[in-house]
């Protein structure tokens, strides 16, 4: 088991600190780095993708760790495919921690999901079939990836746009399972329930009710798109009105967490994404308000 | 029921083959299986579109967009990916162009996109700090045959029988240079490295590239020179190490 990162209240000073509070954060993209580094701007921390830093040096891990004098850092992987059947792979897992040990990340986290087969990568995000047998295999790569770190991953739900005919667990049974016997975290993406929730006719509240509080250490927001017959992840917008809603129902739960605006594609300027954290740092601190 | 593991293998076949699919095992909810099956295709397909595009814009303004892209999709249905970081993708594109048919025409295209595979690697290798200086200053000059120079880790040498390095240069979006390049004008030795962080292209004589590679080789001075001035009789050795150290492409020293 992994002990969870308290939220306690920041009496430290130092800015260099590892801990994410429940704040709003943003994704670290190369084209800000020096406008962050020579503005330094009001956000709570910075979210980046793992493997865009597995090389040996240069640029990308020299702007990382200037900016991580001055912010906390999550490291968000996309590339371990935890739900395949092949075996985990080695000199993946072994980069990442070395970027651990380099970065001293506040959070780490994967996706529920896999990307592999027989040694080929398809790269994507490809969502499982929600049965005991894939359960019991993401279960087992998630407590071998968390042995060989040495320290808790937090698991994100993924949007999807096709099911499984055998799948017979509903997905949010299918993550509450993951999170209870394998001790990660949950990394619950508001924007990935409610385009799930379209694609698949389901309830987005219901998935919501049935996630435990205590596992959850982070949320996403981002924003989608439609090819008409279905919503598509695209995070290469703003947070919709229905996601925003559908966030201050999840705060109304579990209370403040640290929460992402993920924009990935067709990047905009710095000061947007600032603007569209403040949204979720003002709703956060209502809740935290609240819970006070 | 299908295993997890023959739907994972029935799913990568099916996102491979297009029309041939056959997504038997995914639930049909309003608009079908293959369309279903289409989008993630699509996904997949653009992320390593995306990722050569990001490692060979030169290729791709060379050959323009369309051409471009479907090369890119002969190369991913050729060249599976092996890992997990997108980032490692693309690393036989060189080696495909010089195969692939519909590209024979262009016969520079392979060593252009050596080199923009080269500039990437340089872009991420090893930092390092120099202090090849503090150390000559303590060796007495008549030793100075005998030293063994340790060189920068971010550096590639390249070699081409094509003006490779004027393509690249005048296919910058900064570049203002008249883009047209004479072809017979002749091939170029380079030295790809880091400066601040961003990349050099340095021509080479035939003299310089080969005491490089013999540096490089962990040859020390005298053996180096002499493979050098075999190919270069007049190389101005002297003038070339001092670059190469202000360069920081000579980092560290040895006896």
């Amino acid at each position: 088991m992994y002990a969870l990162v308290k939220e306690e209240v920041v009496i430290e000073s130092s800015n260099t600190s590892s801990l994410i509070f429940s704040s709003a954060g943003i994704g670290l993209r190369a084209l800000h780095y020096r406008e962050i580094l020579t503005t330094l701007p009001k956000v709570g921390w910075f979210e980046v993708h793992s493997e865009n830093y597995f090389g040996a040096g240069g640029q990308p891990l020299y702007f990382l760790e200037q900016i991580r004098n001055h912010y906390p850092i999550s490291l968000h992987g996309v590339g371990l495919s935890l739900g395949s059947t092949d075996i985990l792979n080695l000199p993946h897992l072994k980069k990442l921690k070395n970027l651990i040990q380099r970065i001293e990340p506040g959070l780490v986290s994967e996706h529920l999901c896999w990307g592999s087969i027989g040694g080929r990568n398809l790269n994507d995000l490809l969502p499982l079939p929600y049965t005991e047998e894939a359960l019991s295999n993401i279960v087992s790569h998630i407590q071998q990836t968390q042995d060989f770190l040495g320290r808790r991953i937090l698991i994100e739900n993924v949007s999807s746009y096709l099911q499984f005919k055998h799948s017979n667990i509903p997905e949010w049974e299918f993550l509450k399972e993951v999170s209870e016997r394998s001790g990660c975290g949950i990394l619950l993406d508001i924007n990935n329930i409610y385009v799930n929730s379209i694609n698949h006719q389901f309830d987005a509240m219901r998935f919501i009710d049935a996630i435990p509080l205590a596992a959850v250490e982070e949320i996403h927001l981002a924003g989608f798109d439609s090819n008409g017959n279905c919503l598509i992840d695209t995070h290469g917008t703003p947070v919709s009105k229905e996601v925003w809603a559908l966030y201050e129902y999840a705060l109304a739960s579990f209370g403040g967490k640290p929460t992402l605006i993920e924009w990935d594609t067709d990047i905009p300027p710095l000061a947007t994404l600032l603007r569209e954290a403040n949204k979720a740092q003002l709703r956060l601190e209502q809740f935290n308000v609240v819970a006070a | 029921m299908l295993s997890l593991r023959d739907l994972q293998t029935q799913f990568e076949t099916d996102l491979f083959n297009g029309d041939a699919a056959k997504c038997a095992y995914i639930l049909k909810e309003g608009i079908s299986a293959k369309e279903r099956i289409a989008i993630y295709r699509n996904n997949v397909f653009s992320n390593y579109r995306k990722t050569l595009s990001t490692v060979y814009p030169v290729v791709e303004r060379l050959v323009g967009e369309q051409f471009f892209r479907q090369t890119a999709d002969a190369y991913i249905h050729a060249y599976p990916s092996l890992s997990g970081d997108l980032n490692e993708y693309g690393a036989n594109f060189a080696q495909f162009l010089a195969t692939y048919t519909p590209a024979l025409t262009l016969p520079y295209l392979p060593d252009v996109a050596k080199l923009e595979l080269l500039i990437e690697l340089v872009f991420h290798d090893t930092d390092c700090n120099a202090n090849v200086l503090e150390k000559l200053a303590n060796v007495p000059e008549e030793q100075y045959g005998e030293l063994v120079f340790i060189i920068n880790p971010a550096y590639q040498l390249f070699k081409s029988n094509y003006p490779v390095a004027t393509i690249w240069q005048v296919n910058q979006p900064s570049s203002q240079a008249d883009d047209t390049v004479d072809l017979q004008s002749g091939g170029c030795a380079l030295l790809v490295y880091r400066k601040d962080f961003a990349i050099c292209i340095k021509p080479l004589t035939k003299g310089e590239y080969a005491m490089l590679r013999a540096l490089a080789a962990g040859n020390d001075m005298n053996a180096s020179f002499c493979k050098a001035i075999e190919v270069q009789s007049d190389l101005d050795l002297g003038s070339f190490l001092q670059q190469m150290i202000q360069e920081r492409i000579l980092v560290d020293v040895r006896l």
